[in-house]
C-alpha cells in the first residue's frame, strides 16, 4: 500500500508534466492548425538553456525558471511564428508535417551543437528533492508544485480559451478566418500569442521533466513526445480530455516502473518496455478511439504536382545512375569505396517513401524501422551467403508493414503520422534492444549482443565479397528497385494512390477500394525498405540498431521530401548524403549533424515549394541537357575521357571527381542557349505532329496558317465527317493569330 | 453632400482575370443600395473590395470621402464597417454567446451582458440557444445571429452578402424586415441579393451589376421595371437557389 501511494504520487506528478505539455501542443494545434512535432524538441532546448542558466552559471533556480518559461521560450515562440509556422498557413497538411518535422531536427542537432553530448549532465528537481511527511510518505515538495502548476494551467487554458476575447477570437481564426477579420480579429495577434503560450508550456514540461534522466538531446525530446498520447486522447481538441489522458499516460508510465521489475518471469524482455510505455498507449489510443474522431483537417491550397515518369526519363537516369557507379567504383580508393557501399541500401530505402508519402500521400516515419527489420533478417538468414536472405528481408518487412497498415488505414495525416513514428520508437528503443529470445524452438537474437554482424551474398559466379562488386551489385538492386516504382507509378496502382491521393471521397464513388489500395502501397514500401535495410546491412557487414533509430530515420525521410518526394531521384540523394563519405570529408565529425542541420534548414523551405528540388530545379536545368545530343555527348565524352586517364594514371585522382563536378554545372550553362537556339530554328517540335495535320495540334495557327488540309484533318480526328465546324475568322482567312489581331488592332 | 461610400472606376481581379471592370457606384449616408445581378457578376468581390479583404486593381474606394484603397481589413471593421460575407457569417464551432462576445471591440464600453441583451431584444429565438455551438443551428437562425451580431456592434456601414442564400421565402422575409428595421435607424446599407423583389422593397436606391459594370442604377421601382427580362426574373423562386450557384 505504501509502495503504491508512492508510485501513485510519482505517477501523477509525471501526469501533470505531460498535461502542461500536452495542452500546449493541444492549444496551437486548435488555434493555428499546425501540429507541431517540435513540441517536445522545444521543450527540450528549454530543459538544457535550463541548465545553462542554473547549473553551469549558477543562477537562482527562480530565476533561471521564470526566464526560461516567460522571457526565453515566448520570443523563441515568436521567433518561430515568424519564420516557419505563418508560411505554412493553406500548405498541404503532409507539408506542414514535414516542416515541423524539420524544426524537430534542427533543434536537437542544435543542442547537441550547443551542448556537447558527451559530458555529462543533470538538472535537480525543485527544492532539491526536499519534502514532507504525509502518512509515512515523503511527498516532495517539487511534485506538490508541479500538480499546482498543471492544475493553473489547466484553468488558465479554459478562461483563456472560454472567456477572454483573445482566446475566443482564436478559435474563432480557425473556424473562419476571413470572418474573424471582418469581426476585428488580427489573425496574426491570434496565432502569436498562440506560439508564445505554447512554446513556454513546452518550456515548462520540458524543465520539469529533466530531472528525471540524464540530459541529452534525443532522449530528452523522445520524453516530452510521450505526452502526444495525451494529446491524442484528448482528439487534439478537448483540453478535459487531455488532462485526462495525461492522467492515464503518466500513471501507467510510473506504476510499470514500479512494478515490471517485480515480475519474475521474462525480465530481460520487459526491462525494455518501460520507457516505451506511453508510445504503446499512444498505439492503443490510435487504434480504439472511432476513426470519425480522427480526422485530419483537408486544406489544400498548394498543390503538389506528381509528374508521371516516362520509361525514357527512367532510362537516362539509370544510364547515368550506372555510368557514375561504374566510374564510382573502378576509381575510389580502397576506403573511399568501402564507405561509399552504404549508400544503395539507405538510396533503395529512401526510394521505398516515394511511393508511400509521394504518390499516396501518406506520411511514414517508421521506414527505417522496416528497415533496421530486413537488415535482422539478412543477418539471421544470410548466413552462407545465401542471397536469398535479401528477399527474406523484403518478404518479412512487406508482412510487418501489412499489419501496421492494418490501423492506419483509417488514419491519415497527423495520425498516421503519429502511429509510425510511435512504431519506429518502440522498435528503436525495446524491440531492437531485446535480448536474445526463443521462437518455436529456435534461439533468435534480434541485434545480437547489439551488432549485428552481416555476411555478403553470392550467386553463382557472381560473389559480392569485395566491395567494388558489391557497390556494383547495389546500384544494380537500386536501379531494379527504381524500375518497380516507376511500374507502380504508371500502372494501375499508380493511378490509384494519385486518385486517392487528390480526392478520397471522389476515388470511393468511384468504386475504388481505398483500402485495399492504401494496404498495397504501405506493404510494397515496407518491401522495399527491408530490402533497402538488408542492402545496407550488406553494405556495413556489422551495424548497431543506432543505423535504425527513429531520429535518423527523421533526417531520411526529410532529405526525401527536400529532394523531391514524388522523384524517383529523391531516394538516389537520401544514399548519397547518409551513405557515402562525400558529407564526411568535407565535414570531418559533425557529419551527421551537419547533414541534419542542412536539410532541416532546406526542409523549412517546403511551405513555399512542397514539391521539392528535383521537380522545381534541377530538372528544369538539365531539360536542355537531355534535349541536345552535342552537350549530350559532349559531357559523355569528357567524363569518360577523365574516367580512362584516371584508370591508366595519367592524372591524378581527384581530378576525376572535380571534373566532374565542372561538367554538370557547365553542360546546363552551355544547353540552355543552344536549346532557346534550336526551337528559334526549327520553329516547333517534330515529335507530336499528328496524321495529316502541318504541325503539333496546339500550334496550329500561331505560326503558320492553318490550312485547309489541316482542318479536315482535325475533323477526321474528332469523327466530325458530317457537321463541319464554324471556324474563326483568322482559320478560315488563312491568316495566323498574330496576323489576326494585328489586323483587328 | 458627400456620399459615405463611394466606389470610382474600380477594378478588382482574381489571379490573371479581371471581373471587376470600372464600377461607379455611391451611396449617401443612411440610405440602402441594393445591387443585383447574376451568379458571377461580380456583387461579392465588389463587397469584399469595400470591407479590405480584396485589394482593389484600379480605381477608389471612398469611405466618408477619405481613400480607403487597401485598408487593413481589421481596421475598417473596428470602424464600423461590418460585412456579413456569402454562405453563414457565424463561426460554426463557438457558441451563440460567444459569436456575439466577438463583437464586444465595438461599440466601445458595451459588455458582454448588454451585447448579448440587445441581440435577443432584436431576434428572441436566440435567447433559448446562447449556450449551443452556431454551426448546429438552422440556417435561418444562423442569419439572424449573424446579423444580430451585426447590429450589437452598430455599424456606420453594413454590407450585406446574399442574406436570403438557400433558405425559404417565409425566413427571408423575416430577415428583411429586420434589415429595414436597421435601416430604420440610419445605418448605411450595400446590400447584395438575387431575391429582387425582397431587397427592392427595402432599397433608396438599386443598381443592375452584370459581368463586372454596373448595367443600370437608378430608383428601385425602374430598376424593378427593367428586370422582367431574363435574368432574373423578377419575383423570387418558390424553392432554394439552383444548386451548383456559389
Ligand atoms: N477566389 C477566386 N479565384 C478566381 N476567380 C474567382 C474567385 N472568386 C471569384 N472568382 C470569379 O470572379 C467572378 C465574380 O465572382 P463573385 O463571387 O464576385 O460573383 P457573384 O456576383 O457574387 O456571384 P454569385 O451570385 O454566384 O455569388 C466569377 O466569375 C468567379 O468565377
Ligand atoms: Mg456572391
Amino acid at each position: 500500500m505504501h509502495e503504491f501511494l508512492v508510485f501513485t504520487i510519482s505517477g501523477l506528478t509525471t501526469a501533470g508534466i505531460y498535461a502542461i505539455s500536452a495542452s500546449g501542443l493541444t492549444l496551437t494545434y486548435v488555434t493555428t492548425g499546425v501540429f507541431n512535432i517540435a513540441h517536445g524538441a522545444t521543450g527540450m532546448l528549454a530543459a538544457f538553456t535550463y541548465w545553462q542558466l542554473a547549473v553551469a552559471w549558477g543562477w537562482p533556480v527562480p530565476l533561471a525558471l521564470l526566464f526560461c518559461v516567460l522571457v526565453a521560450a515566448p520570443l523563441f515562440g515568436l521567433l518561430l511564428e515568424r519564420v516557419v509556422m505563418r508560411r505554412l498557413a493553406g500548405a498541404p497538411e503532409s507539408t506542414r508535417l514535414v516542416v515541423t518535422v524539420a524544426v524537430l531536427v534542427v533543434l536537437v542537432s542544435a543542442a547537441q551543437w550547443l551542448w556537447d553530448p558527451s559530458t555529462f549532465r543533470r538538472t535537480q528537481g525543485l527544492f532539491a528533492g526536499r519534502g514532507f511527511e504525509a502518512g509515512g510518505i515523503l511527498v516532495p515538495y517539487n511534485d506538490v508544485v508541479v500538480l499546482g502548476v498543471a492544475a493553473a494551467v489547466a484553468g488558465g487554458l479554459w478562461l483563456l480559451l472560454h472567456v477572454s476575447r483573445a482566446g475566443v477570437a482564436m478559435r474563432a481564426r480557425v473556424d473562419d478566418p476571413s470572418l474573424a477579420i471582418l469581426n476585428g480579429a488580427r489573425p496574426a495577434t491570434s496565432a502569436r500569442l498562440a506560439w508564445m503560450i505554447g512554446t513556454s508550456l513546452a518550456a515548462l514540461a520540458g524543465i520539469l521533466i529533466a530531472p528525471k534522466l540524464t540530459m541529452s538531446a534525443i532522449p530528452l525530446t523522445l520524453l516530452i513526445v510521450n505526452a502526444y498520447a495525451a494529446a491524442v486522447i484528448g482528439r487534439l481538441r478537448s483540453l478535459p480530455m487531455t488532462f485526462a489522458g495525461a492522467l492515464v499516460v503518466g500513471l501507467a508510465a510510473d506504476y510499470a516502473i514500479g512494478y515490471v521489475p517485480k515480475i519474475s518471469y521474462g525480465q530481460q524482455y520487459l526491462r525494455g518496455v518501460l520507457p516505451v510505455i506511453p508510445v504503446l498507449v499512444l498505439l492503443v489510443a490510435l487504434l480504439v478511439l472511432r476513426a470519425s474522431r480522427l480526422r485530419g483537417k483537408p486544406a489544400l491550397a498548394i498543390r503538389e504536382i506528381t509528374p508521371t515518369p516516362t520509361w525514357a526519363g527512367t532510362g537516362v537516369f539509370a544510364a547515368a545512375v550506372a555510368f557514375g557507379a561504374v566510374i564510382a567504383a573502378t576509381t575510389l580508393a580502397k576506403a573511399d569505396l568501402y564507405s561509399s557501399t552504404a549508400l544503395w541500401g539507405l538510396a533503395i530505402v529512401g526510394l521505398s517513401m516515394v511511393p508511400l508519402v509521394g504518390y499516396a500521400g501518406r506520411i511514414s516515419l517508421c521506414q527505417l524501422s522496416f528497415a533496421g527489420i530486413g537488415a535482422a533478417v539478412v543477418s539471421h538468414a544470410g548466413g552462407g551467403s545465401n542471397p536469398a536472405a535479401l528477399l527474406a528481408a523484403a518478404a518479412v518487412a512487406a508482412i510487418v508493414g501489412a499489419v501496421v497498415s492494418l490501423p492506419a488505414l483509417r488514419l491519415s495525416g497527423i495520425y498516421l503520422a503519429l502511429l509510425t513514428g510511435a512504431f519506429a520508437v518502440a522498435l528503436d528503443n525495446w524491440i531492437f534492444q531485446l535480448p536474445a529470445f526463443t521462437v518455436l524452438g529456435d534461439q533468435f537474437a534480434l541485434f545480437t549482443n547489439g551488432t549485428l554482424s552481416v555476411e555478403r551474398f553470392a550467386v553463382g559466379p557472381l560473389d559480392t565479397t569485395s566491395d567494388r562488386a558489391f557497390f556494383l551489385t547495389g546500384a544494380a538492386l537500386f536501379l531494379a528497385a527504381v524500375a518497380v516504382v516507376v511500374a507502380v507509378r504508371r500502372g494501375e496502382l499508380g493511378q490509384r494512390l494519385i486518385a486517392v491521393k487528390e480526392s478520397p471521397a471522389a476515388a470511393a464513388t468511384l468504386g475504388m477500394n481505398v483500402r485495399l489500395t492504401t494496404l498495397a502501397v504501405f506493404t510494397l514500401s515496407a518491401a522495399l525498405a527491408g530490402l533497402g535495410g538488408g542492402v545496407y546491412a550488406s553494405a556495413v557487414r556489422s551495424t548497431t540498431p543506432d543505423a535504425f533509430s527513429f531520429f535518423t530515420g527523421l533526417t531520411l525521410l526529410l532529405i526525401v521530401v527536400v529532394a523531391g518526394v514524388s522523384s524517383i531521384g529523391s531516394g538516389l540523394a537520401a544514399g548519397l548524403l547518409l551513405g557515402t563519405a562525400a558529407v564526411g570529408s568535407a565535414t570531418g565529425d559533425d557529419s551527421a549533424r551537419v547533414t541534419a542541420t542542412v536539410v532541416g534548414l532546406a526542409a523549412l523551405a517546403l511551405a513555399a515549394n512542397p514539391n521539392g528540388l528535383i521537380p522545381s530545379v534541377l530538372r528544369p536545368a538539365y531539360e536542355p541537357v537531355r534535349r541536345s545530343p552535342a552537350v549530350l555527348a559532349g559531357s559523355v565524352g569528357a567524363i569518360t575521357a577523365l574516367w580512362v586517364l584516371t584508370l591508366v594514371d595519367a592524372v591524378a585522382p581527384n581530378v576525376l571527381p572535380l571534373g566532374v563536378l565542372l561538367v554538370a554545372v557547365a553542360a546546363p550553362l552551355v544547353a540552355r542557349p543552344l536549346a532557346g537556339r534550336a526551337a528559334a530554328t526549327a520553329g516547333t517540335e517534330p515529335a507530336g505532329r499528328d496524321e495529316g495535320l502541318s504541325g503539333p495540334l496546339e500550334w496550329l495557327g500561331f505560326d503558320a496558317p492553318v490550312g485547309r488540309a489541316d482542318l479536315d484533318a482535325i475533323d477526321a480526328r474528332l469523327a466530325l465527317d458530317t457537321a463541319r465546324l464554324d471556324t474563326g475568322p483568322h482559320l478560315a482567312s488563312g491568316k495566323t493569330v498574330g496576323e489576326a489581331r494585328v489586323g483587328a488592332a | 453632400m458627400t456620399p459615405l461610400v463611394e466606389l470610382r472606376g474600380v477594378r478588382a481581379r482574381h489571379g490573371r482575370v479581371e471581373v471587376l471592370h470600372g464600377v461607379d457606384l455611391a451611396v449617401d449616408a443612411g440610405q440602402v443600395l441594393a445591387v443585383l445581378g447574376p451568379n458571377g457578376a461580380g456583387k461579392t468581390t465588389l463587397l469584399r473590395v469595400l470591407a479590405g479583404l480584396h485589394p482593389p486593381s484600379g480605381g477608389e474606394v471612398l469611405l466618408g470621402g477619405r481613400r480607403a484603397n487597401g485598408a487593413d481589413p481589421v481596421d475598417l471593421a473596428r470602424r464600423g464597417l461590418c460585412l456579413i460575407p456569402e454562405g453563414r457569417g457565424v463561426f460554426p464551432s463557438l457558441t451563440v454567446r460567444e459569436n456575439l462576445w466577438m463583437t464586444t471591440h465595438r461599440p466601445a464600453g458595451l459588455s458582454r451582458a448588454e451585447v448579448e441583451e440587445r441581440a435577443v431584444a432584436r431576434f428572441p429565438r436566440l435567447g433559448q440557444r446562447l449556450r449551443q455551438p452556431a454551426g448546429t443551428m438552422s440556417g435561418g437562425e444562423q442569419q439572424m445571429l449573424a446579423l444580430a451580431r451585426a447590429l450589437v456592434c452598430e455599424p456606420a456601414v453594413l454590407l450585406l452578402d446574399e442574406l436570403s442564400m438557400g433558405l425559404a421565402p417565409l425566413v427571408v422575409a423575416e430577415l428583411y424586415a429586420s434589415v429595414r428595421a436597421i435601416a430604420a435607424d440610419d445605418v448605411t446599407i450595400v446590400v447584395v441579393e438575387q431575391f429582387a423583389a425582397a431587397v427592392l422593397e427595402v432599397a433608396d436606391t438599386a443598381a443592375v451589376l452584370v459581368e463586372g459594370r454596373v448595367a443600370a442604377a437608378g430608383p428601385p421601382a425602374d430598376i424593378a421595371g427593367q428586370l422582367s427580362g431574363a435574368y432574373l426574373g423578377g419575383a423570387p423562386p418558390a424553392d432554394h437557389r439552383p444548386a451548383g450557384t456559389t
